[in-house]
């Protein structure tokens, strides 16, 4: 059986979880929503990407 | 079912092998089958009826086989299928002819979405790259989905090669949330 205590810790550490959880999420669909790629740059996107394909890549 | 539809499968691709036969067609032909038989409810009806004799049903894939210039070999194993009860299991049939057939010709197809549509010269340069780091040859579909953000996922098989936009932020995200 849990102490309070270790209740109380196991409560805060999944509270820091959630609330990271929540932050990331924004952060990126904050920035989602400010990136906008132009065809020049998604053809570098592109070209980087297949210079980069590897066989450890894969998942 | 699975081993029995692959039983069928492979036994099917050992004749299209065997006779040397354009195995690619051989694929055709069996998706325009699968494709009828899809739309008909009445050709599904009638090709699982035990009531309906195997010479009527045999009759109707004829002038089906006929209609798309079939292979004698297609016709025989789609009647093989009949008789023995096993057409309602076709699709799984042919998903795994098609898979036989890519291993024995060492193809891949791989799945290529990205945010707008690629210029030819990428689609060689990404196919080839593909081919290089799977050791196949490569036949690649292209769709374009905006929800990749910038850049491409390539899927082969059960593997992804993600070098979209998309991708860096999830994995940005993951690395927010563990940090």
């Amino acid at each position: 059986m849990l102490s309070s205590q270790q209740e109380i810790e196991a409560a805060a550490a999944q509270a820091r979880r959630e609330l990271k959880i929540y932050a990331a999420d924004l952060a990126v669909s904050l920035a989602e929503k400010k990136i906008n790629v132009d065809e020049a740059t998604d053809k570098a996107l592109v070209r980087s990407f297949v210079a980069q394909i590897d066989a450890k890549d894969g998942r | 079912m699975a081993a029995v539809t692959a039983r069928y499968a492979r036994a099917f691709a050992d004749v299209v092998f065997e006779q040397k036969l354009d195995a690619q067609k051989s694929v055709i032909e069996v998706r325009a089958i699968e494709a009828a038989l899809a739309e008909s409810p009445a050709l599904r009806h009638a090709w699982d009826n035990p009531a309906v004799n195997n010479p009527t049903k045999f009759k109707v894939l004829d002038a089906i086989i006929a209609a798309i210039g079939g292979s004698r070999i297609t016709r025989n194993f789609i009647a093989l299928l009949i008789e023995r009860r096993r057409i309602r299991a076709l699709s799984e049939v042919r998903a795994q002819f098609e898979a036989e057939v890519n291993q024995r010709m060492g193809i891949a197809d791989a799945d290529v979405t990205s945010a707008r549509s690629l210029g030819d010269d990428e689609k060689r340069a990404l196919e080839a790259q593909v081919a290089k780091v799977t050791g196949k040859k490569i036949r690649a579909s292209y769709a374009t989905d905006k929800a990749v953000l910038g850049g491409s996922v390539v899927k082969v098989g059960s593997t992804v090669y993600d070098g979209s936009v998309r991708g860096q932020l999830e994995r940005l995200k993951q690395q927010l949330i563990e940090a």
